[in-house]
């Protein structure tokens, strides 16, 4: 269909302006600083691991850019990230790999929940428009949507960890003892729990006015008001008609609210030292680790395009309209 | 329901902007938070009790009479650094949120009302900026430019915060395209920019404005976000950085939250009461939004 | 009493937090079983809030202020609201501007027209395809269209599969605002002569709301005039045709070039209706009036009175003042 052509199309066309980004920036920054770097760990780094860095950034290379382009292009596509300055001498691509499955799993599983959570309370909310619950949820959903993530992450971390010591303050499971097994689950879900819930908490509030608001205008269109001429149940036309329309604007909206999530993903890792992509993130820019950080941001990026083209393909399933090629 | 078009029109140009902020009860209190800050901010020299830099004080205070936030890790005043820190927040904040607006605007009119190829390329690019997540592309930028300070934020930021306003201001500008006095415009000759400026601009107005404050959060919340990663200018004073220097000395796990609450509950603050004076006009954009 | 439909002293219009606009002002009148009513005036006189209003459609800020609506000896105004609702569809129905977006843009035609059913009647799946079909063929669309999605059809098939929709439980009223305005002139005569013939063959009573009122001189059996929220006339169709009483109806009459005759010098009537948010003092129609009487018109408004029979002018020329 043309519509998931378009969407391949610019599924593409963005991959390649990331990696374009990634490789420009250390080439285009006034005080270039890959040489800033090398200059920093002079002496630490064996002469290798230097010229593989140079070769990277493309100093003291005699080839042009384009060269240089190409020779990029050439090892993103196999994976070549280089080696990690930070945990030198393991090859980026392996600390990245360490990290994945950490944050696949604590946002996965938590923007998952947050967008159905968000999205039901959004429908409720729009249904009843002057009830108490409603003048209640609208301002909390507003002020979570307000509020710096990393501030509430402290917050949370502060009161149910450290006060009341409900739960443990970081990391993903209890270092102590060799645990294995079932305990080993036990302990991971365990240290998940606060940094799931805030990450819960702080998306679900987007999703809820986006939600309430596209419902409150779709409630004004004439196919509502025609199926409540035709004596259909409320809760037919609130779920059938109204939702299900309502619904759509959150898919191709969806890129937008992803990076938001992305944003309260990485902040709540580092808050709570959650060893995912977002904590490795923050340490390989406390330790200049340029190689290590430019594959996150184009891990990031390429997983936020997957999650977006996901929710284009969904979308198509959702809206008759896309799949003729609209009106 | 065409007629139903005309009188959004109608109300739009009938505004009194005053009057719509103050009318509305949840923007009336987003001004007044707001205006508080401004206060604050132009006041600071006078309302501080100490200077903010001075490390004269013992550090690691708690709170007392003398020290309303306590202390830092190096003796200065907590109470005195949130105060003058209002002023970078408030100021990154709104020139941040003007830039991206402006550059939203600049981006969504061209597009929309030049259409073809233009609008293709134009659109792409704002696809492009879209999807990439915001603050991991923010924080390499950050990382890579050398020279950290202020106007570094705010180039960054506002690099990262155009793309949404540029893609709903081009949505409005293609409905109003096909309005008839548009048309009517159009018809008689009138030049691209006079059509621009005097029949399409002042119906986006309040979409305009709406973008603004979107904008102006965005920024709050992510100049915060940077100055807490170290990424900002960790010499200057804002409620991002006194977040900055309580998480690395640990603030919390002594038992200091003060030091790291208050300036994080004025960020919210900051961040609420622009998105409470958008529901002013939030309303006005839509007017179905609007309570009967 | 014969009476399907009995509208009394009903108030209806708009309210916002400042001001409330009456676009129905004291309306009255009576409908037959099987009889054709049309509705016709211009503009924002308060035909389409007379439509919903009459069914207890008016959403926010739509509201009826006062009034009583008695449908088959039922009290709508006292009804509950479950009882409304089972009343619906099997007892009236409605058919909205062809322009609306009346049809869900996410379901199948056949879906949505089950559900027009299976909320009312118990049906099994089976049941409900025959129906289904037997509609679509009442109205001339062929059934392939059942598993298409609203967006795939054309205008006048969306008009066509809504007034099938409407007629699913055969009603005993179906309501139709503006049914054929957004459709070409062609389509508009065709619609309306099936409607006809269906209304024929079923037996259902029609308010057919409209502003062009050379549409319905021909097919319905009365007609009444609506100004600025107000009936002012009323009469079967071919008295009204032959005498318009209200100076206003002769107004309207008299806009429309007829195909054949004569060149006539075009009427129109200078002016515009009154602001429906303010009070009026008088009759609506005063000052655009050219038969007005100082002293009486301005003064006091018209009630709707029989003159001869059947015929209801709301006029100060007939009411012997």
């Amino acid at each position: 269909m043309k519509y998931i052509l378009k969407r391949v199309i610019f599924f593409l066309i963005t991959l390649w302006a990331a990696l374009t980004i990634n490789f420009i920036l250390p080439r285009m920054m006034p005080g270039n600083p890959a040489e800033v770097m090398i200059a920093k760990f002079q002496g630490r780094l064996n002469p290798q691991a230097i010229s593989a860095l140079e070769i990277a950034f493309g100093i003291n290379t005699h080839e042009s850019m384009l060269a240089q382009y190409w020779d990029y292009l050439g090892r993103m596509a196999t994976g070549n990230f280089g080696i990690s300055v930070s945990f030198y001498p393991t090859t980026v691509a392996q600390v990245l790999a360490q990290a994945v499955p950490w944050t696949l799993g604590l946002a996965g599983i938590s923007t998952v929940i947050a967008f159905i959570l968000g999205t039901l309370l959004g429908i409720r909310v729009s249904w009843k428009r002057n009830s108490a619950s409603s003048s209640f949820a609208v301002p909390i959903a507003f002020f979570l949507n307000s509020m710096p993530y990393f501030w509430f992450a402290l917050i949370v971390e502060y009161v149910f960890a450290f006060v009341f010591g409900w739960f443990p303050l970081g990391g993903a499971y209890s270092s102590s003892s060799g645990l294995s097994g079932l305990a080993l689950v036990w302990s991971v879900l365990y240290h998940a729990i606060l940094p799931a819930a805030t990450i819960i908490i702080t998306a679900m509030g987007g999703w809820m006015l986006t939600m309430r608001n596209n419902m409150i205008s779709v409630l004004s269109d004439d196919y509502i008001t025609f199926a409540f001429a035709q004596g259909l149940p409320e809760k037919e036309i609130e779920m059938n008609y109204a939702a299900r329309n309502a619904i759509l604007p959150s898919f191709t909206g969806f890129a937008m609210a992803i990076g938001f999530v992305i944003s309260g993903v990485l902040l709540t890792e580092i808050v709570f030292s959650y060893p995912g992509v977002g904590y490795l993130l923050y340490q390989a820019v406390l330790n200049i680790d340029y190689p290590l950080m430019q594959a996150i941001f184009l891990f990031i990026t390429v997983a936020v395009l997957v999650a977006n083209f996901i929710a284009d393909i969904v979308y198509v399933f959702l809206d008759p309209r896309a799949r003729s090629g609209g009106e | 329901m065409s007629s139903l078009i005309q009188e959004q029109d109608r109300v739009v140009n009938d505004v009194n902007y005053v009057k719509l902020f103050f009318k509305n009860r949840k923007s009336a209190i987003g001004v007044i938070i707001f205006l508080s800050f401004v206060v604050i901010a132009i006041f600071a020299p006078w309302i501080a009790p100490y200077s903010p830099n001075s490390m004269a004080f013992t550090p690691l205070q708690g709170p007392s009479w003398k020290h309303w936030l306590g202390t830092t890790a190096v003796g200065q005043d907590i109470l005195s650094q949130v105060i003058w820190g209002t002023r970078l927040s408030l100021m990154v904040g709104l020139i941040t949120g003007g830039i991206a607006t402006a550059i939203s605007v600049i981006m969504g009119l061209t597009s929309g009302y030049l259409g073809g190829i233009t609008d293709d390329i134009l659109m792409t690019i704002t696809n492009i900026f879209l999807v990439i997540p915001g603050l991991p592309l923010i924080i390499i930028i950050s990382a890579f430019i050398v020279v950290k300070g202020v106007w570094t934020i705010i180039f960054v930021i506002s690099l990262t915060g155009w793309a949404w306003g540029a893609r709903t201001l081009r949505s409005q500008v293609l409905t109003l395209k096909n309005r008839d006095y548009v048309k009517a415009s159009v018809v008689t000759g009138e030049s691209s920019a006079h059509i621009i400026f005097s029949d399409i601009f002042p119906n986006m107005l309040s979409l305009v404005v709406a973008n603004f404050f979107g904008a102006a959060v965005y920024a709050v919340l992510s100049e915060a976000g940077l100055e807490f990663l170290g990424l900002g200018d960790s010499s200057a004073i804002s409620w991002g950085t006194i977040l900055y220097w309580a998480q690395n000395n640990q603030a919390l796990l002594f038992g200091l939250w003060e030091w790291a609450a208050v300036p994080g509950l004025l960020i919210a603050l900051l961040g609420m009461s622009f998105a409470l004076m958008n529901f002013a006009v939030d309303e006005l954009t839509n007017p179905r939004l609007r309570k009967r | 009493m014969d009476a399907l439909l009995k509208v009394k002293d009903l108030n209806a219009g708009y309210e916002f937090t400042n001001f409330k606009t009456w676009a129905v002002r004291n309306v009255s009148f009576e409908l037959n079983k099987g009889e054709f009513l049309g509705i016709a005036g211009e503009s924002g006189c308060g035909k389409s809030t007379l439509a919903f209003g009459v069914i207890r459609l008016l959403m926010p800020p739509g509201k009826i202020f006062s009034g009583s609506i008695e449908f088959n000896g039922i009290d709508l105004m006292k009804v509950d609201d479950e009882s409304l609702r089972k009343m619906r569809w099997k007892e009236f129905s409605m058919v909205f501007q062809a322009s609306m977006n009346v049809l869900n843009p996410v379901l199948k035609v056949r879906t949505q027209i089950y559900n027009s059913i299976k909320y009312h009647v118990n049906m099994t799946e089976s049941e409900l395809e025959k129906r289904a079909k037997e509609l679509l063929n009442l109205v001339n669309v062929s059934s392939k269209y059942l598993d298409a999605y609203p967006h795939q059809l054309s205008g006048g098939m969306k008009q066509r599969v809504v007034i099938a929709m409407a007629l699913a439980l055969n009603p005993k009223l179906v309501i139709m605002d503006e049914p054929t305005t957004a459709l070409d002139v062609v389509v508009q005569r065709r619609i309306l002569q099936e409607i006809d013939e269906l209304r024929r063959q079923l037996g259902f009573a029609i308010i057919f709301i409209t502003h062009d009122l050379s549409l319905l001189v021909e097919i319905s059996d009365s007609l009444a005039i609506m100004y600025a929220g107000q009936i002012i006339e009323k009469a079967p169709s071919e008295k009204l045709y032959a005498k318009p009483l209200h100076p206003y109806t002769y107004g309207l009459m008299h806009s429309f070039p007829p195909l054949v005759g004569k060149r006539q010098k075009l009427h129109g009537i200078a002016g515009r209706p009154p602001d429906l948010s303010s009070d009026i003092k008088g009759c609506p129609f005063y000052p655009r009036c050219e038969k007005r009487i100082n002293g009486v018109c301005d003064v006091e408004n018209p009630k709707l009175v029989e003159i001869e029979s059947e015929h209801f002018v709301a006029c100060h020329l007939y009411d012997g003042k």
